[in-house]
């Protein structure tokens, strides 16, 4: 599943704006981890970066969760999400980890931590979500 | 002389330089107010926040929301100030068209002296809610360049 994804062709826009970078997966566990790259282009009047962007990671992280835990069966698109700012972030590398609390058929919640290199939590999001098949989104 | 709140947000939104990811999401001030603490924007997403779907990713949606509810939350304070976000609540509640103008909208709810309430709303053109959010903030001084 971890070189299936990282040799994907086909990655979204999104994926590549972040600089992501699957790095571990647990399939059974429904835990992932990924890297990020994050451009200078998302600070913000501080020079850290901007919440909304340490939201994307993390967005980033949690939907892909649910992509590879249903064995790329079922997307799901995000209907609320919430995020807590411990720290700031520099642009740079950051590291996130989403894991899957529950993935039922009408419903999905997820949670991921964002972290610095040097294991500094940055900010975590809960979120819920609804399983689709992945079709329906091309 | 006393600071003059008006024109100085007035320069900061409309005429100084955009911080980079003020200008990623092609931030467009349309008007405020620095007493009620509103600020009304528009917004247009490059390419890049495309999601699997043709969409705009939660995380660009939730970029756009946090500049004008920061917007809010700082013009409401007495000096140069902004307002690192501590926690935000985003509701998605239809997809966010890429390369179209977005209307947003941040509000001050409360001001309190150790931490700020604010709300935002994201709008297509003809009026639809796209997204909404709450988030809680703290007040901080700062020098703007």
């Amino acid at each position: 599943m971890l070189a299936r994804f990282q040799g994907s062709k086909k990655r979204p826009p999104c994926s590549d704006t972040l600089g992501m970078k699957l790095i571990e997966v647990e399939q059974d566990a429904m835990r992932i981890r990924m890297e990020f790259d994050v451009s200078p282009s998302f600070a913000n009047p501080t020079g850290a970066v901007q919440g909304g962007f340490i939201s994307a990671m993390l967005d980033e992280a949690m939907s892909t969760c649910v992509i590879i835990a249903s064995n790329v069966t079922m997307t799901a698109p995000t209907l609320e999400m919430k995020t807590s700012f411990l720290t700031r972030l520099m642009p740079g590398q950051a590291f996130v980890e989403a894991r899957i609390l529950r993935l039922g058929k009408s419903a999905a919640f997820m949670e991921a931590e964002c972290s610095t290199p040097d294991g500094k939590l940055v900010a975590k999001a809960t979120a819920t979500a609804i399983p689709m098949p992945f079709k329906r989104l091309g | 002389m006393a600071f003059d709140k008006r024109a100085f947000w007035e320069h900061q939104l409309r005429h100084g330089t955009p911080p980079p990811a003020t200008a990623f999401v092609g931030f467009e001030l349309i008007a405020f107010d620095e007493n009620e603490g509103w600020v009304d924007a528009a917004f247009c997403l490059p390419e890049e926040a495309t999601n699997p779907g043709g969409d705009a990713q939660g995380g660009f949606i939730t970029a756009m929301l946090d500049e004008v509810m920061s917007i809010a939350g700082s013009i409401a304070q007495d000096g140069p100030a902004m307002s690192p976000t501590l926690q935000m609540t985003v509701s998605f509640l239809r997809p966010v068209p890429i390369g179209q103008r977005i209307l947003g909208r941040g509000e001050l709810v409360r001001r309190g002296r150790s931490a700020l309430f604010t709300q935002g709303f994201l709008r297509s053109e003809d009026g639809k809610l796209l997204a909404q959010a709450t988030a809680s903030c703290i007040p901080r001084a700062m020098d703007w360049k």
